[in-house]
């Protein structure tokens, strides 16, 4: 079997803030193979931005990681700045939520797209210009030679997102960091983005990473579920989707209202709150809120355990 | 038949916005609604469907009069709210609860939780006693489910959901006979929104209390409401009943709404059946000639350019504003 | 599932563990402001400035304008209590000092407090109407803010006579306008926040929403310009009491005994260095206090 593309190994987050130290990731064990597109599905808070921010070496000022991260077999985490920029950008790049605040508002989409390529290749001035309007009609934004000369701003949400994807994709990465893509989008628009990165999976390799267990349904062949900072359950999607081992991916699903439920009837769904970063309970983090807990679940930590479909649960619940 | 709680009679609200660039600047009315009828009956729960920018906020503005219409009438029990002053105005508040979308920024942080519940009680109620207000908030804040010892807390030590249970309960506290709902749960996650949802419904059926609940979400909507309508770039392009609705919708932008909802379900994802819309919301500045969908409908013609549809009742119940259904 | 009864509360909830009592932004606030170490050794030098100002000139046995025949113009020295010396009169230095400290430090926070008061209601009145009303009282501040402070301050003084009490009326009256600003500012955002439109749509009056929705949520910036202000207000004193227009004899202020001691610099260097020192340090003290407010206040602290 070959290596992985990205090897993530127990990898650790913290934030020192003005309330104590917060454990924001707390130990994530996964891979991404070429080819693959995997989701990293959670709720607010479960971690899984600062999993692909400390990928990437983003995280803020008084955030720390530990662990391992290996690209194409290289360690990357906590890798000084210079070889995290090589890679950056070019071998790897990452599109953010909001579209707006990733781009400069004082510069053509055209000039800030070029400088991407004049940073990290050596092609001739025509030759980037050649690239850039490639990689637009491969976003599929309509008119791109008259979105070349506009501004940020004079875009809507959509193309701007488009535009994101297009810097991305400029020098052709191994790998492809989403983060919450659609979240800002309306839902005819998202449909639109979500399309677009099927076609997208043809290219490159895609983490996606979402609270919407809708857009990863239709995506990604690997699903990776969080909660409070852990992996609780990860496997083939279609494991995960038909046959969800870990309580807290069973109540997730449960819990989108589908077309076919009864509208009469109240939705299932789970009680009480996800618990704060500073005050995590002892033992599983799902277990105050677990309809099946026993007491083994509020003493010991479950471990991530299984071969292809792993699950960290003490129980084993029937299908 | 109940008797008809709110009626909404040709609703236009205009904002004077600058055109950009030249010397000398013109004002072009952005009509964020324009020209919108319903009723909402006794007991009745009406949603309200559209994107981002087509004036459904507005809307909820301008019925709770925080927007001034530009046009039309708000007929309140009888009583156009529209040419109310402000004091009258006021008084009918009390009937008239809101919840907004933001659960953090909808509640004054330098306030308890107890405080923020109570504000409406000591507005409306102010021959109550403050063990009886007191009472009345810990009542209230055991029916939305919230502990009881968060009374003299603040709001930034709570989670989205909590917060949107504290504005549940401020809404609800005097029994109104409605509650607008802008966007209640799209801030929230997965597990709350659930929850808030759940809420919601108890609470209306408990109490008898109409709703009007606006959100981009038709999954949502499909679950806490009877009666359904679309909107687009300001304009009703269809209200229905629920099941009329999500069993057979008419509008092509009903059909393209329902069948972008995501769903965690793998075989759903056909990409066959998949209705997906080409281009974006135009501007409500220079809203399209004719029908104001037609930029982006599958099924527009020359005709649509031309004049612009009505809504007209259809044989399966549904009133649609389309010239081809 | 059991409809409504089924959702309510499930116990086992992260937060709210034992906490009776919310810690509001206010109590995080002052937890931060005691870590920060420069704010709280100020707070604790101006608290013995203050303590001093006020015992100093009712206890100490040589009173401010007394004349001590033995020691005129004398040096700091330990005989008699003259600690900080005698001016070219004889009077007892660290007496008058102290007194001065009294009308300095008094007048820096009444007059502040005028400020305060007409500023942030002026301010918060003009953001919260907007439109035509709004743009006029604010162009009012403009007016006046052109005109130069202290050439104002002046002909109020002139016109309406020297006297204690009109002087911080004075100073307060011109300071005001920076605040008003601050908080229309301030204003002009947080009626746009949706618990202002909720309390609307609760039918709350305006008075009410000022005062228990925009204000409190205002004041954040305000406190650290009002630490900053009061320094700036003791400052404008000096002048005035320089330019002759302040105190009058035989009370005193620091700025009176600095533009006195100034005459003397050549023979009596004490009677400048003393008061300037003590109006150095009470100026640095409110600035490392209005640091420490700043930093302890800061909204971006405030998010989860």
């Amino acid at each position: 079997m070959t290596a992985p593309l990205l090897h993530c190994e127990n990898l650790h987050v913290r934030f020192r803030t003005q309330d104590g130290e917060v454990l924001a990731v707390n130990g994530v064990d996964f891979e991404v193979r070429r080819g693959d597109c995997v989701g990293i599905v959670g709720e607010s808070g479960s971690g899984k931005s600062q999993t692909a921010m400390a990928l990437l070496g983003l995280l803020a000022d008084n955030g720390v990681s530990s662990g391992s991260v290996r690209f194409r077999r290289k360690e990357i985490l906590n890798a000084p700045a210079e070889q995290l920029n090589r890679i950056r950008g070019s071998r790897v790049a990452m599109i953010f939520q909001d579209p707006m605040s990733a781009l400069t508002p004082f510069m053509r989409i055209g000039r800030q797209l070029c400088e991407v390529l004049q940073e990290h290749t050596a092609m001739s001035r025509r030759e980037i210009t050649a690239r850039v309007m490639e990689v637009l009609e491969i976003v599929q934004i309509p008119e791109p030679k008259r979105r070349f000369e506009m501004y940020p701003h004079q875009l809507s949400g959509g193309q701007r997102q488009r535009v994101m994807i297009a810097q991305a994709l400029l020098c052709k990465p191994d790998l492809l960091i989403a983060d919450e893509p659609t979240t800002a989008l309306d839902l005819t628009i998202q449909a639109q983005i979500l399309d677009f990165f099927k076609s997208l999976k043809k290219r490159t390799t895609i983490v996606i990473i979402t609270h919407d267990l809708g857009v990863v349904a239709g995506l990604c062949n690997r699903v990776v579920v969080m909660y409070a900072g852990r992996i609780v359950e990860q496997g083939p999607i279609e494991e995960i989707f038909m046959g969800p081992q870990h309580p807290y991916t069973r109540a997730l699903l449960a819990a989108v209202p589908r077309p076919d439920w009864d509208p009469d009837k109240p939705l299932p769904m789970i009680g009480g709150q996800p618990p704060l970063a500073t005050r995590l309970p002892k033992g599983c983090s799902f277990a105050p809120r677990c309809a099946h807990a026993v007491d083994r679940c509020r003493q010991e930590t479950p471990e991530l355990r299984g071969r292809q479909h792993l699950k960290a649960c003490h129980l084993d619940l029937p299908q | 038949m109940s008797r008809t709680l709110l009626r909404v009679e040709n609703l236009k609200v205009y904002f004077p916005t600058r055109t950009e660039g030249g010397i000398r600047r013109r004002y072009v009315p952005l009509k964020a609604v324009d020209d919108v009828s319903f009723t909402v009956a006794e007991g009745e729960t009406v949603g309200i469907v559209g994107e981002s920018g087509c004036g459904k906020s507005t809307l909820a503005r301008a019925i709770l009069q925080l927007i001034k219409a530009t046009r039309g009438r708000i007929v309140w029990q009888g009583e156009d709210l529209t040419r109310l002053d402000r004091k009258a105005m006021n008084e009918k508040r009390r009937d008239l609860g809101v919840v907004f979308q933001d659960p953090l920024s909808s509640l004054n942080p330098r306030m308890t939780i107890g405080n923020i519940i109570a504000e409406p009680l000591r507005r409306f109620r102010s021959e109550l006693s403050r063990e009886d207000i007191n009472a009345a908030v810990l009542a209230t804040m055991q029916d939305v489910g919230l502990n009881r010892e968060f009374l003299n807390r603040y709001p930034h030590e709570f989670s989205g959901g909590q917060c949107q249970r504290v504005s549940i309960a401020r809404a609800m506290i005097l029994r109104p006979k409605l509650v607008i709902c802008d966007e209640p749960v799209s801030a929230l996650d997965v597990s709350t929104r659930t929850q808030t949802i759940n809420l919601l419904k108890g609470l209306q059926r408990k109490h008898g209390i109409s709703i009007i609940f606006i959100s981009h979400d038709l999954s949502v909507v499909r679950i806490v409401c009877t009666r359904i309508i679309v909107m687009y770039l300001g304009h009703f392009v269809e209200i229905a009943d629920r099941d009329t609705l999500f069993g057979s919708p008419s509008h092509p932008y009903s059909q393209a709404l329902l069948s972008a909802i995501p769903v965690p379900d793998l075989h759903s994802q056909d990409d066959g059946k998949r209705v997906i819309l080409e281009g974006e919301l135009p501007s409500p500045i220079e809203p399209p000639s004719g029908c104001v969908f037609r930029t982006r409908c599958p099924i527009a013609t020359n005709y649509c350019i031309k004049r612009e549809p009505v809504l007209a009742p259809r044989e399966n119940g549904a009133r649609v504003a389309c010239h081809h259904v | 599932m059991s409809g409504p009864a089924a959702m309510g509360y499930r116990g086992g909830d992260g937060d709210a563990v034992g906490e009776l009592q919310g810690r509001s932004l206010w109590n995080d606030a002052v937890a931060r402001f005691r870590r920060h170490r420069a704010a709280m050794a100020s707070l604790w030098v101006l608290g013995v400035i203050t303590v001093l100002a006020v015992l100093v000139p009712e206890f100490w046995p040589n009173s401010l304008d007394e004349v001590n025949w033995d020691y005129i113009q004398s040096p700091p020295t330990t005989e008699n209590l003259l600690w900080f010396g005698t001016d070219v009169n004889g009077r007892d230095m660290f007496s008058r000092t102290f007194y001065g400290a009294r009308i300095s430090l008094t007048i820096g926070v009444l007059t502040t407090l005028v400020a305060l008061i007409v500023g942030v209601l002026y301010g918060a009145i003009a953001g919260y109407r907007g439109g035509p009303a709004g743009d006029i009282m604010m162009r009012v501040v403009d007016v006046l803010y052109s005109l130069p402070t202290l050439f104002f301050i002046i002909i109020l003084v002139t016109i309406f006579g020297n006297n204690f009490l009109l002087i911080f009326i004075c100073i307060g009256a011109v300071e005001w306008l920076t605040l008003a600003r601050i908080v229309r500012g301030q204003t002009l955002s947080i009626k746009e926040k949706e618990y202002v439109e909720s309390a609307r749509a609760a039918g709350l009056s305006t008075p009410t929403i000022l005062l228990k929705y925009i204000i409190p949520n205002a004041i954040g910036p305000v406190i650290v310009y009002v630490t900053l202000l009061i320094p700036i207000n003791i400052i404008v004193e000096s002048y005035l009491s320089f330019l002759g227009l302040g105190v009058q004899e035989p009370f005193t202020s620091w700025g009176r005994l600095i533009s006195q001691g100034a005459n003397e610099i050549g023979t009596a260097p004490w009677l400048l260095v003393i008061p300037a020192a003590f109006l150095v340090v009470t100026l640095f003290c409110f600035n490392f206090i209005g640091d420490g407010l700043r930093d302890s206040l800061d909204p971006k602290e405030h998010t989860r």
